[in-house]
């Protein structure tokens, strides 16, 4: 549920934007915009890593989209950052994320 | 951590987040997250002391996810979780830049000054005035250019 609420609350470039959320008896559904460009993990591992003027960049937006999480009185909490191993959310366009 | 189609970044997966206590703290005797990113004090949590952790932690894991930006591993990689958990604790001794990579001072300045003792740890404000950053273009960074076609093809999601 923190996560339903986060996502509601974050309007920011910086996080996937929560376009519904809704729940049956046993899950509660949270319906993320779709993301082409793919993830972090996939193109590290195309390129093994980044010269530092790409890392610059991409390091810089991942503080920007922290820093609005910390705003909102979250913390990340380390979770799955960026280069988290499990499957990712995209999963056509909804997710389920929480079971209960 | 995906793109979106034009290859800015875009946070996801906040299974695991928590919200701030008054103090800025979040009180919980649960480890969360991806073992590799997380910082000692939140490990330091299961121990059956009060601990808590706040914002300082995350900007471990960013520390973290920079170093393997740029030196294809995460710092502390153990063959088991358990070896894991233990390098992150002794991360005084077990933390190394590879010799085989070349790294600016700058990128290793802002790395040590995020993987290291909460209490010295950098705070936003300090990072984004880190001579790493020097240049950047901080207001601007959602309208402005990404780095060369990031991932244009979304089938390789899987």
């Amino acid at each position: 549920m923190e996560e339903r609420d986060l996502l509601g609350l974050l309007q920011t470039s910086w996080v996937t934007d929560l376009e519904y959320a809704f729940q049956d008896d046993d899950y509660l559904y949270l319906v993320m915009e779709y993301l082409a460009g793919g993830n972090m993990l996939s193109l590290l591992l195309k390129h093994e890593c980044f010269d530092e003027e790409t890392t610059r960049f991409y390091i810089a937006e991942t503080i920007q989209g922290v820093q609005k999480i910390h705003e909102q009185g979250f913390v990340y909490r380390c979770a799955s950052l960026p280069f988290s191993r499990q499957t990712h959310l995209l999963i056509g366009r909804i997710i389920v994320l929480l079971g209960t | 951590m995906l793109f979106n189609k034009d290859g800015h970044v875009k946070l996801a997966d906040f299974g695991s987040c928590f919200k701030l206590n008054k103090e800025g703290h979040v009180d919980s005797q649960v480890a969360a997250g991806t073992p590799d990113y997380i910082a000692p004090e939140v490990l330091q949590n299961n121990d059956g002391i009060k601990g808590s952790c706040g914002r300082e932690s995350d900007w471990w894991s960013v520390g973290v996810v920079l170093y393997e930006m740029l030196c294809t591993n995460p710092p502390f990689m153990g063959d088991t979780l358990l070896q894991t958990y233990g390098m992150i604790m002794n991360y005084k001794e077990k933390f190394a830049f590879p010799e085989e990579v070349t790294l600016s001072e700058e990128a290793k300045s802002l790395i040590r000054g995020l993987i290291c003792d909460r209490k010295t740890r950098l705070t936003y404000e300090q990072i984004i005035a880190h001579p790493f950053f020097k240049g950047l273009d901080w207001t601007n960074l959602a309208k402005g250019l990404c780095p060369p076609s990031p991932f244009p093809y979304f089938w390789r999601l899987w």
